[in-house]
């Protein structure tokens, strides 16, 4: 029902992102991928690869949230979808549970691939005896990772996504206007950008993605990892509670 | 189990310090065809919302099928079907409605489904957004009785629809609908396509009731008396809607009790030219002017 009506809606989201993303494979095994040379733990060499490669799931993240319940009040179809016997918490949850699915798929993909592609370069590098690999394809293969280290990076992927996920989610169904909350959400994280920058001086505020590491040679997990995770994940459900208490309260008007 | 399928008490919905529906008190028979007319803005839309939880009443209550609308909003959902003059979900062709609306609700017939679609002969591949105004409520009314309610609420159905799609959809909601004893409330601006259906009429206006009777009560009771006489318009009574004076005669629109009314005018020396029934569009425009003047 519901969970089918926003896979029809964000299939293509995920359509496109696959393409890009098979092309991005596709030109960095064709063209030998070497990008950090930076001297860190072998972990922290692939979140670091990883964290940039979370960029381009924010986006789709940013897309999703456009693509909400939110659209559908816009478009003036909210009195069909909130006259079906279904509470509105059903609508807000049920959609973001597939989201939060079509996202991990998404991370999960986008970092297997990834480590795959560099995989193939050891190949390449082995085979043909080239010099200089890179600290990625090192971390990913020449050395065994910590084992917890390749889950803390993709749930630092996701919480990322999803906190994009949420804000935007929460701003076009707060204004019922998807292209008006898309930019809206923008503005938050330009918001937020900006106040690091003025405030760094005095407090180091959090970034909007994660980082499991402290950026060492040797493999070190970041202080009060525990904690960060905790209050990430509570932001992304206060934000989802926050869309719920908005819809709960919305009138389809004439 | 209550006689009303509908019934509220004194629902008022105020937006911006302004009363769109005021101290409204309904109350729907249930196996009735209520028509609630009014103009555009009198409130029909938003007391319809309101019964199905759409919009959050400011004052008064509201029952649907004897529950109430604030404490059962969903089960009442359950059991009441919805068409509207909104957008369906507009990138959905009729195939994709069906099966997007079959999972909520348990009493679902792919049968029905079928049967109307034929009927109607509804382009189900044609995406909602690309159906003419015809097929596109032709289509809302097709889940709305899929789903097999109790109840069957329309927010102006035959708005934009050619005379003979409004003859289908009404002749549906006669024939086949109502034959089970369900309800249908349906609120609509033209009256004369409604008249020769509705079992109860309701009339708003500015927000508010202004009139709620039986069909065939108001057909009886309200008639068009023309007389000759002197000073006839001055007559007061508590069943003169209007009178009005014109060339010689005056004409009086009676809400009740017309025969004592003409018997006392005829015992006054008055000559009767005329002593009509008016039809449901007559009365609505004079029970609307009664309350404009």
């Amino acid at each position: 029902m519901n969970v089918w009506r926003c896979w029809r809606t964000t299939r293509w989201v995920i359509g496109i992102y696959l393409l890009l993303l098979g092309y991005a494979v596709w030109r960095s095994i064709e063209n030998g991928h070497v990008n950090i040379y930076r001297p860190f733990s072998n972990e922290a060499s692939v979140w670091l690869q990883l964290s940039l490669i979370s960029h381009f799931t924010a986006v789709a993240a940013w897309i999703l949230g456009g693509l909400s319940l939110g659209r559908e009040l816009a478009d003036n179809s909210g009195a069909v979808l909130l006259s079906r016997p279904r509470s509105r918490s059903y609508f807000v949850w049920s959609e973001t549970a597939l989201v939060w699915a079509e996202l991990l798929a998404l991370i999960g993909l986008t970092s297997g691939l990834y480590l795959a592609a560099i995989r193939y370069q050891l190949f390449t590098f082995v085979t043909s005896h080239q010099p200089f690999p890179s600290a990625p394809l090192i971390a990913a293969t020449h050395t065994q990772m910590e084992p917890i280290a390749a889950p803390l990076i993709l749930l630092s992927m996701f919480l990322y996504t999803g906190l994009v996920y949420s804000v935007t989610y929460l701003a076009v169904v707060s204004l019922r206007r998807n292209t008006v909350g898309l930019v809206a959400a923008v503005g938050i994280f330009a918001l937020y950008q900006w106040l690091s920058v003025k405030t760094a001086f005095f407090i180091d505020l959090p970034g909007w993605m994660l980082n499991p590491f402290t950026r060492t040679l040797q493999y070190h997990l970041a202080p009060h990892l525990i904690s960060s995770i905790a209050i990430r994940i509570g932001i992304i459900l206060l934000l989802t509670y926050a869309s719920q208490f908005v819809l709960e309260r919305v009138e389809i008007q004439a | 189990m209550s006689d009303l399928a509908i019934e509220t008490q004194k629902l008022t919905k105020t937006y911006k310090h302004v009363d769109v529906v005021h101290d409204v008190s309904l109350a729907v028979p249930r196996g009735a065809i209520y028509c609630l007319l009014g103009r555009n803005g009198s409130g029909k839309t938003t007391t319809i919302r309101m019964l199905l939880g759409l919009a959050h009443p400011t004052g008064g209550n509201a029952s649907v099928l004897g529950l109430d609308c604030k404490q059962n909003r969903l089960q009442i959902l359950a059991r009441t079907g919805f068409v509207s003059d909104k957008p369906l979900l507009n990138s959905m062709n009729g195939n994709e409605l069906v099966k997007f609306n079959r999972g909520f609700y348990p009493r679902w017939s792919d049968d029905l489904v079928k049967k109307y679609a034929d009927l109607f002969d509804i382009p189900l591949k044609t995406r909602f957004r690309n159906m003419s105004r015809g097929n596109q409520t032709k289509m809302w009314l097709l889940l709305a009785l899929a789903q097999q309610p109790d109840l069957l609420i329309l927010d102006e159905p035959t708005a934009g629809l050619d005379p003979v799609v409004t003859d289908e959809l009404l002749r549906v909601l006669v024939d086949d609908f109502l034959r089970d004893g369900r309800t249908v409330f349906l609120s609509s601006h033209h009256i004369a396509e409604v008249e020769r259906i509705a079992d109860w009429v309701g009339i708003l206006d500015h927000g508010k009731l202004i009139l709620e009777a039986r069909t065939e009560d108001l057909r009886a009771d309200i008639r068009r008396v023309q007389v000759i006489g002197n000073d006839l318009s001055r007559m007061k009574s508590a069943q003169v809607l209007r009178s009005r004076e014109s060339e010689g005669t005056t004409e009086f629109v009676l809400s009740h009790d017309a025969d004592a009314f003409v018997a006392s005018l005829e015992s006054q020396g008055a000559t009767v030219l005329q002593n009509a029934p008016m039809n449901l569009s007559e009365v609505f425009l004079e029970y609307v002017r009664k309350e404009e003047a």
